[in-house]
């Protein structure tokens, strides 16, 4: 029995700090910008492609994203893969502080990878939910720029969406 | 990246003050036209001839909702003025509007209204009303009634009890120095009448009374539009068909609108009211089956009557609609399902027309590589904004036409149209296969993809199969002969391109024709 080594193409990707990643193609083509430019333009050369707006930090976490979630779709769809890749995301989520979450938001909206993207807002959304008023704003560092009268107003007009909410709630 | 547009007026810093005509306030803008609201790798070439002071007639209902967000242009007429958008959104404010606005609408109504008093920012977010439409659509579908605007029909269908006028004195909440791009075209679409320029242009073929050959012959077998004036004359519809007489006649019985369904009661309701840069449209493909007297109120016209599709009975993909939208509403480029035939009759209101040719993408549209997808990005009123000046210059321009109540379009297969309303509609649209488009239709249900290009039916993948073993069964030789003459039209066509090129076809009028 032989066993055939799988040639798998590979592509470069160049990170605004100027370190080059070299992924399988399959990988790459997860970026729905890559595939998009491949499919448009069969027969670019396979150079390094630039990515000036992502650092290397967060590239090597979209690949491994990227990766596993692959390794995830290849095997056959059970409970159980259901299950790993959730656990997967969750663990990832818990990972990130707000800084890392919202600037892989960027690259993974730049890149056009929409699984990801739609993970990581659903990350952000879950940070801000159920949570009073201050903690929101201490959270992301914002300003309260209400007038005191404004801010009454505001909080009366939306008065239905606080029944039920713990003002003190962290 | 956006660019600076050269001359901008504020909204919020100087109104021209200018004599009021009638019902119309002019406001002059010059809008940031660079200012992609989808972010995609397409990068775009057109660009409005800048030279052009542009104005702008908002319809005179146009509520302040715009809470005093300007275009982000302005910004810079503003010099050391900060953004209260930025401040307000703290570490988010790095975040495209886009990417804001999709993490909120993944929340429910009550974060969103904590988060409303979290700062002005915020609150110009969270108050954008596709979020409260789609929380209303997901959560109670059709059923709703529509008050006031989506986020006050979210709250009292929710919290009943509460009293919305208590936030009334403060509902215009203007806000300083708030500029954004995305929300303030939002809002401008949502309430700008269309412009008399875009609506000059006919240049579509009108056609009274004549034959069925004819038509064949000029029109259909050429794959040319053509405005059918005369065809409706017989329809019980045509007089009887208004507001009032379809809600009372259809009651309660529910018809597709978007992704629901709603008593056309609801939907006049809704209709009434919103001002939305995208409004619900009334669409149904089975009026005809839920009340079948509105079906026999009306008739097929003459020219259309063959209609291949009938072999398959009630297996058929959906193919003929009733479809009723205030202004504004209507249907963004696109080409019809299956490579169909259509055509289009007004019984009320008037609709606006753009129609290119298979072979010409429209400006601003962009199809994906194997058709499965049309990306047109914009909505119908921002696709008029942004590129119908473009098609002025062009070689090949659009066909054009306004359809009025009494008129009917046919729109051959394979051409891309924009359709939209420019006051209330009442209109109904049928598709349909005949000789002299099967062989493209078969061809297109043949394709390797079908399965996602092909609409209308639940079983696509058969639907080549059962169509084509339907067709030789009832119109045996039909298929074959149809494909003969093709070939023959094909080996034609090869010959004259042949002569031409061997004979100078410039010297005298000796032409050859087959």
């Amino acid at each position: 029995m032989s066993t055939a080594t799988v040639e798998s193409k590979k592509i470069t990707l160049r990170t605004a700090d100027n370190h080059e990643f070299e992924v399988d193609e399959a990988i790459a083509m997860e970026f729905g910008t890559v595939k998009t430019f491949f499919d448009e333009n069969p027969d670019a050369s396979r150079e390094p492609i630039p990515l000036p707006n992502i650092s290397s930090q967060y590239l090597s976490i979209i690949i491994e994203y990227c990766k596993s979630h692959l390794a995830f779709r290849v095997r056959e769809s059970s409970s159980s893969v259901e299950d790993g890749a959730k656990a997967y995301d969750e663990e990832l989520i818990k990972s990130l502080d707000n800084e890392s979450l919202k600037e892989l938001i960027l690259a993974a909206n730049y890149l056009n990878i929409k699984d990801m993207l739609d993970m990581l807002n659903q990350g952000v959304a879950d940070r801000i939910k159920n949570k009073s008023v201050e903690y929101v704003r201490r959270f992301f560092g914002i300003e309260n720029d209400y007038t005191p009268e404004e801010e009454a107003a505001v909080r009366a007009q939306n008065e239905w969406a606080f029944e039920g909410v713990d003002p003190d709630d962290d | 990246m956006l660019s600076c547009s050269r001359s901008l007026l504020s909204q919020t810093l100087k109104r021209k003050s200018k004599p009021k005509t009638k019902s119309k306030t002019k406001t002059k803008l010059k809008i940031n036209q660079n200012g992609s609201r989808k972010q995609t790798v397409i990068a775009r070439n057109q660009q409005i001839d800048e030279e052009e002071e542009e104005g702008f007639n908002l319809k005179s209902s146009a509520p302040s909702n715009s809470h005093g967000v300007q275009p982000l242009g302005n910004l810079y007429f503003n010099p050391g003025s900060i953004n209260s958008r930025n401040t307000g959104l703290g570490n988010l404010q790095i975040l495209s509007d886009e990417l804001v606005l999709e993490i909120l609408g993944l929340l429910e109504g009550t974060h969103l209204g904590v988060l409303a008093t979290v700062s002005k920012s915020f609150y110009v977010f969270t108050s954008h009303e596709t979020l409260w439409r789609n929380l209303v659509l997901d959560n109670l579908k059709g059923g709703f009634s529509y008050y006031r605007s989506w986020k006050v029909t979210y709250i009292t269908n929710f919290c009943p009890s509460f009293d919305v006028s208590k936030g009334d004195r403060f509902s215009g909440l203007r806000v300083r120095d708030f500029y954004s791009d995305y929300l303030f075209q939002s809002w401008l679409c949502a309430n700008l009448e269309m412009k008399p320029e875009w609506l000059e242009r006919d240049n579509i073929i009108r056609k009274r009374g004549i034959s069925i050959d004819d038509f064949v012959i000029n029109f259909e077998e050429p794959n040319k539009p053509v405005l059918l004036e005369g065809c409706m004359d017989n329809w019980d519809a045509l007089g009887k068909w208004d507001r009032d007489y379809l809600v009372n006649f259809c009651g309660d019985v529910q018809f597709s609108v978007g992704p629901v369904k709603m008593r056309l009661q609801d939907y006049f309701n809704y209709s009434d009211q919103a001002k939305e840069e995208r409004p619900l449209y009334l669409f149904d493909p089975k009026f005809a089956e839920k009340i079948p007297a509105l079906g026999s109120e009306y008739e097929v016209p003459v020219y259309f009557r063959e209609d291949l599709f009938s072999v398959l009975g009630n297996e058929r993909p959906d193919y003929r609609w009733i479809i009723i939208g205030p202004a504004g509403s209507g249907s963004s480029f696109h080409i019809d399902p299956n490579s169909t035939s259509a055509w289009n009759a007004v019984i009320k209101g008037s609709k606006k027309w753009v129609l290119f040719p298979p072979d010409v993408v429209p400006p601003g549209v962009h199809p994906s590589p194997d058709g499965a997808e049309v990306a047109c990005p914009v909505s119908i009123v921002e696709w008029f904004m942004n590129f119908y000046g473009t098609t002025k210059d062009w070689k090949k321009r659009p066909i054009e036409c306004i359809c009025k109540a009494g008129e009917v379009i046919f729109v051959p297969n394979g051409w891309w149209h924009l359709v939209i309303n420019l006051e209330e509609s009442i209109a109904i649209t049928q598709n349909y296969v005949s000789r002299r488009n099967l062989l493209n239709v078969l061809d297109f249900l043949k394709k390797p993809n079908a399965s996602e290009l092909v609409s209308g039916t639940r079983d696509r993948i058969n639907l080549y199969e059962k169509f084509k073993n339907a067709i030789e069964a009832s119109f045996p030789g039909t298929i074959e002969e149809l494909t003969a003459k093709a070939e023959e039209k094909k080996a034609q066509q090869k010959k004259l391109s042949f002569w031409d090129s061997v004979t100078d076809s410039k010297v005298g009028a000796f032409k050859f024709s087959f």
